[in-house]
């Protein structure tokens, strides 16, 4: 996310200080590091995954932003999410990478035919491995209860996969994250999106000042 | 009060009805619920279990993702599903045949008893799994039989170009196993300079007619050996992804083959060539003796018959220097002959002497053609140069070709012909010469009407220098007077 994406001109600033933003990305990066060391166990190899930044920008912003990096189809697993800070969160690929991610977790020996008609199942669990990484670890480490839906499996371009059926609230806000994965020698990046709205976006700052406090004081 | 216990019985009765694994844990993960599908699948009875932790009661789950989904879905509301593609045999699960019991787990927060909980549901998708493997297999049944048995390599790559899937004889020609290369780039099997002929991208999906059309490039095997292959790739659609398919025939020994067969062509280009160079210089060396001899000779008229031998030797020599010239071995470009002719006798004879005028359309003229057709050329300009009357004597030499074969015109503005000459009767050498060469080559002596002087045309027929024909005969001039 260095190629120059002007949170400033958004608000983001307004609404994440760049402290409380680092904290927002070192939650993330431990509930994300969670989710590869679920993936290691099933896969029986080294998984590493990382989070290298955090941005936030609105929604429209966000889907002319993918639209301009990934010019193929996307695939994403979504899962929304209810609490004091509610929203979706997405996990989206390049639809050519998608299945290079499917084949590294799964048996590389299954031929081409196999992967592709497992792809969609094995994609919905392991979008669900890392969305609940990084939901629970958010959960946890700002003491809050949220619950959490079923993953979902979604393909088109970067409009359908992040404004959905629902094109209205153009209020709503993307913590839009890069995530790099590694597994068996090969490196697939994609991205965590999660759309919160205003209130949801204001609930997170809140919980992470306090989060950030109690660091300070102890 | 009794309504609400006759709820909670109709529920019992209903996660027993139903045709689904339900299991239901409270917020410490003691079994709450175990339904009689999951007694009927496991042999593990409700009974035994309730109150019991699953982790107790299924000692292999304790470092499952199972529990880590548990644990998610207690403690932080996260619902998960755990499938039959990633984990194999996640629960000891059997059909009442006794063979496993293929599932997915879905894993959802539930509120037991107020305090957090969750609910396992088991699908049973034994049935699904078998049938896809079944379509599958009976789908790809003749496909395997074609690409498995082919003697080419065929691959198959995404549109970014990472091999997807290779048979058996890619494994074979470029010494890979098929896991080795899969994932990889392409570019693991061909050259450097060649990998661009492999569509990617946006050239993956827009491939026409043209860019399917074979090419010749060169691959590598694992050791580094370069493969002569031809390409040729097809794009296809699969679950709306695109994907490349090359079949790559090793034209190795196809190529040994043709660069043997244009080296055999080149060194027989080399030798013909040679062979006519070295005729010509043959030719001209006795042309040369029968110079020196003349030198010697006193007599005036025998001098002028070996002048004419040699001449006549002369322009035999003349077609085979012509013919290795070009590069062309089984004709000859008779105007050119024609020009190189006429300038040489002219010049021989001396510009005051004869003026010769060529008018000569273009004519490649079968090698078999070539001797006779210019000794013919050569004894009518000779002729009309030795018998003029004026200085210098007035020659044209016309080459006409149409679509009935050709003609030869030499006409002189000499003092013609005797009245009664006949020229197949005519016992000088030249006459002869002229008349025995026309016959061979099937052709036609004329000698045209004219107002002064004497106007020979041969003409001969397309069939005749079209058909390339081997004449072993050689010319039959029938002896008689040495009479020029």
């Amino acid at each position: 996310m260095n190629d120059g994406i002007d949170a400033e001109d958004e608000g983001g600033e307004r609404l994440l200080t760049e402290l409380e933003r680092d904290a927002l990305t070192e939650v993330i990066n431990i509930g994300v590091s969670r989710a590869a060391k679920n993936l290691s166990r099933m896969v029986k190899d080294q998984v590493h995954l990382s989070v290298p930044r955090t941005e936030i920008m609105t929604r429209d912003r966000a889907v002319e932003w993918l639209s301009r990096r990934e010019n193929s189809s996307l695939v994403a697993v979504g899962q929304d999410f209810q609490g004091s800070f509610s929203g979706q969160a997405l996990l989206i690929f390049p639809e050519k990478t998608s299945l290079e991610l499917v084949r590294s977790i799964l048996d590389d020996t299954l031929p081409l035919e196999e992967i592709v008609d497992l792809e969609q199942e094995a994609l919905a669990e392991i979008g669900n491995v890392v969305l609940n990484g990084c939901l629970v670890v958010m959960a946890n480490m700002l003491k809050e209860s949220l619950n959490m839906s079923l993953p979902r499996v979604m393909r088109g371009s970067s409009q359908v996969v992040l404004l959905g059926a629902d094109e209205e609230d153009p209020g709503e806000m993307v913590l839009f994250l890069t995530i790099d994965f590694a597994v068996r020698a090969r490196s697939i990046n994609g991205y965590i999106a999660l759309l919160m709205d205003l209130p949801s976006i204001t609930a997170i700052k809140t919980l992470i000042r306090e989060y950030v406090r109690g660091f300070e004081e102890s | 009060m009794d309504s609400s216990f006759d709820l909670a019985r109709t529920c019992g009765a209903i996660l027993d009805a139903l045709d689904t694994g339900i299991v239901i844990l409270d917020g410490e993960c003691r079994v709450a619920i175990w339904n009689t599908w999951m007694e009927r699948a496991t042999g593990l009875m409700q009974v035994d279990l309730a109150g019991r932790f699953l982790w107790e009661a299924l000692p292999e789950l304790a470092d499952s993702r199972l529990r880590g989904a548990v644990g998610d879905a207690i403690q932080a509301g996260a619902s998960s599903i755990l499938t039959h593609s990633l984990h194999a045999q996640l629960l000891p699960l059997r059909l009442p045949d006794g063979r496993p019991l293929l599932h997915n787990l879905i894993i959802r927060p539930l509120p037991v008893g107020g305090a957090g909980g969750c609910m396992i549901q088991v699908n049973d998708i034994t049935v699904t799994v078998t049938r896809e493997r079944v379509l599958r297999e009976r789908r790809d049944a003749k496909y395997r039989a074609v690409v498995d048995t082919a003697q080419d390599a065929i691959v198959t790559t995404d549109t970014a170009g990472t091999l997807q899937w290779m048979n058996t004889a890619a494994e074979r020609i470029f010494d890979f196993h098929s896991q080795e290369a899969i994932g990889k780039d392409i570019g693991l099997l061909l050259s450097a300079g060649d990998c661009a002929h492999w569509p990617r991208d946006h050239d993956a999906l827009t491939m026409n007619e043209e860019a399917m059309q074979p090419v010749e490039l060169v691959g590598q095997r694992r050791d580094g050996t370069p493969l002569n292959l031809e390409l040729s790739l097809a794009s296809w659609r699969s679950e709306n992804r695109v994907f490349v398919t090359g079949i790559l025939r090793d034209v190795t020994e196809r190529r040994r083959v043709r660069d043997a067969l244009e080296q055999a062509v080149a060194d027989k280009t080399v030798l013909l060539s040679e062979i006519n160079h070295r005729v010509k210089n043959s030719l001209q060396l006795v042309s040369g003796l029968l110079n020196l001899q003349m030198a010697s000779i006193e007599d005036g008229s025998a001098k002028a018959l070996l002048k004419d031998a040699s001449d006549r030797i002369a322009a035999v020599a003349r077609v085979h220097y012509r013919l290795y010239q070009s590069d062309r071995f089984s004709t000859l470009d008779f105007a050119a002959f024609l020009e190189e002719l006429c300038s040489d006798l002219a010049e021989a004879s001396g510009t005051t002497v004869c003026d010769l005028v060529l008018e000569a359309g273009a004519l490649e003229i079968n090698i078999d053609h070539a001797a006779p057709l210019g000794l013919i050329a050569n004894e009518l300009i000779t002729n009309a140069i030795k018998h003029r009357d004026t200085d210098p004597a007035i020659i044209r030499v016309s080459l006409e070709t149409g679509p009935g074969g050709y003609a030869l015109t030499v006409s002189d503005k000499g003092p013609g012909l005797p009245p009664d000459f006949n020229a197949a009767k005519s016992r000088t050498l030249g006459m002869r010469i002229v008349t025995a060469l026309t016959r061979q080559l099937g052709g036609k002596l004329d000698i045209l009407p004219t107002g002064k002087g004497t106007t020979f045309r041969v003409t001969v027929g397309d069939n005749q220098h079209d058909v390339p024909r081997q004449t072993d005969v050689p010319p039959r001039i029938t002896s008689g007077e040495n009479a020029a």
